[in-house]
């Protein structure tokens, strides 16, 4: 099946591109990029990395406005809880975006999506993508991870996805970044892993295959909504001139 | 506000999965579904869980670990079929949440017992410890010395009559004290003899084995405050080695994330936090290596042997 809908609520149009994501490289955009303690805090990470690329290519203000809190309030991260499959697309998020001239875009599906995910790598009129992957991904590209899965008798074992935002995608190779990774002094590890087992792992989520999100600027103004009459000061002054003895 | 969750599912065999599918979508990605008996086809139960992820990074090597763990049951949904399709009523997502974080401290609080149990003895050696617990220990050398104690010198003690009440019932407890003709008098398990140790020894093991039975008393009405830390600390770490299943090597601003996760609290500077920190280095029960903090190997490992037996590697 695939799905394509996108969100937004915000009210002025942003301005023009201010650069391109070819301006600066895969080691510099990471150097951008805040890493997140908790590994449940993925998908909040990466969206304020995407948030962070979408300022450079869209002229946006998320980095200078936005905590790492307000997106975690925003897309209902709570410790201990995974955001939920839905929270990207919910008005509590959409409207925040919408206040700094974004809309947030998102397809499942596995059709067509590699490409997809090409060419919103290559655009500038759209951030990074943000893609959930299989957590078995992080022990692809660093062969120092290892995942335990603690099992419960007569249960199935625990699983789990991860999500990372995509930084160059070809034929060969894809390159991205783990908002979880956090190193020793000295490591040499990429994060980029051959395209077959990123595809295997994208499409091998546990929670929804071949996910992705990203963000573009508002597509078209929306009008304010229109404030509920309130009381006029004519009604006030009726109403205190009633309660007079 | 309602008080429950209810949500209408199209007809099947089983609700399962579309259940499960509406609450990642809605809650959170990381729930599980899973049935319980039911009465009967048209009547099912469900429990909802959490998969739990936590991740160790070992500050020596670099390797990272991910720890994916089915958390307890934190809430039910009951379904029943209905001619219209499955008509579903459970806890609200709030009480879910708040549900899932209360079984989640109880872990912590199991672990807890579990570091009492091998490393009260070091806890004890510790000087802030010693203070705290001198009271307690100056009845014990007291009882030794004269076999018993009377009122008029306990209040030598200079504490409120009230503390040294709870002192009494402490050591009344764990059976070194008991009450007999207004006096209190060796009880039955107070030690004969020192067995060859020396005094420091002697006391010290009495004092510890206090601790280990009388922890909770001590802490949550005796209110000895400056034992905690070194509870909270070391369990924030035996806790994460239990995960890795091996003893790992934590950064320093790691193990202080971990604990403020396990135990949150408020109102604790940088300066206190890694004061506290060297208090539970100095006892040797934690050790710093290249940077890094990482238990004692004896201690960690009995750790891991009795959270096993006691069935926390797996819950």
């Amino acid at each position: 099946m695939v799905g394509t809908s996108r969100a937004h609520g915000g009210r002025t149009a942003p301005e023009p591109p201010h650069g391109r994501k070819v301006d600066r490289t895969s080691a510099e955009w990471r150097a951008k990029f805040n890493r997140v303690y908790l590994p449940d805090q993925c998908y909040p990470g990466a969206v304020m990395a995407a948030l962070v690329s979408a300022d450079h290519v869209l002229g946006s203000d998320c980095e200078a406005r936005l905590k790492m809190g307000d997106v975690n309030r925003h897309l209902g991260y709570r410790r201990g809880m995974y955001t939920s499959v839905g929270a990207p697309m919910e008005p509590l998020f959409t409207r925040m975006i919408g206040g700094h001239g974004l809309e947030v875009h998102r397809s499942t599906g596995a059709s067509g999506s590699f490409e997809e995910l090409k060419a919103l790598v290559e655009s500038d009129a759209c951030s990074f993508p943000i893609v959930g992957v299989d957590l078995a991904l992080v022990a692809d590209y660093d062969g120092r991870v290892t995942v335990r899965r603690l099992s419960l008798p007569d249960l199935p074992p625990p699983e789990s996805d991860h999500a990372v935002v995509v930084l160059r995608a070809d034929d060969n190779e894809v390159e991205f970044w783990d908002p979880t990774r956090r190193d020793v002094k000295g490591s040499l590890i990429e994060e980029k892993v051959p395209t077959p087992t990123f595809l295997r792992r994208w499409n091998g989520d546990p929670i929804v295959a071949n996910d992705r999100v990203w963000f573009t600027r508002l597509g078209r103004p929306v009008a304010r909504r229109k404030a509920r009459p309130g009381p006029t000061l004519k009604d006030w002054s009726h109403a205190s001139t009633r309660r007079r003895p | 506000m309602t008080d429950y969750f209810r949500v209408n599912l199209p007809p099947g065999e089983n609700p399962r999965a579309d259940l499960q599918t509406y609450l990642r979508s809605r809650w959170t990605r990381n729930v599980v579904v899973s049935e319980v008996e039911g009465r009967d086809r048209y009547h099912r139960s469900f429990e909802i869980r959490v998969t739990r992820t936590d991740m160790i990074l070992d500050g020596k090597t670099g390797a990272r670990t991910f720890v994916l763990s089915l958390g307890p049951a934190a809430g039910r949904i009951s379904a029943d079929l209905t001619p219209r399709g499955w008509s579903l009523v459970g806890p609200p997502k709030r009480k879910f949440f708040s549900e899932f974080q209360r079984v989640s401290s109880d872990l912590v609080q199991r672990s807890e017992n579990v570091v009492l149990s091998v490393a009260h003895e070091k806890i004890v050696e510790a000087p802030l410890v010693q203070q705290a617990l001198s009271p307690i220990r100056n009845i014990i050398v007291w009882l030794d010395r004269n076999e018993s104690v009377d009122w008029a010198t306990l209040r030598g003690l200079h504490k409120p009559e009230p503390q040294i009440e709870k002192y009494l019932r402490l050591l009344e407890d764990v059976e070194y004290a008991r009450r007999e003709n207004g006096y209190w008098v060796q009880g039955a398990k107070f030690p004969k003899g020192t067995s060859g140790q020396s005094p420091k020894e002697f006391y010290d093991g009495m004092l510890a084995r206090a601790v280990e039975l009388g922890f909770p008393y001590m802490r949550q009405v005796i209110r000895l405050t400056q034992m905690v830390g070194y509870f909270f600390w070391s369990n924030s770490y035996f806790l994460t080695a239990l995960e890795a299943d091996k003893r790992v090597a934590l950064q320093e601003d790691d193990l202080v994330n971990r604990k403020a996760r396990y135990y949150p609290s408020k109102g604790q500077s940088q300066i206190e936090t890694m004061g506290q920190l060297q208090r539970v280095i100095d006892t040797r029960l934690l050790v710093r290596e290249d940077g890094n903090v990482i238990g004692d190997p004896e201690t960690t490992q009995e750790y891991l042997n009795a959270a096993k037996r006691s069935g926390l590697g797996v819950a």
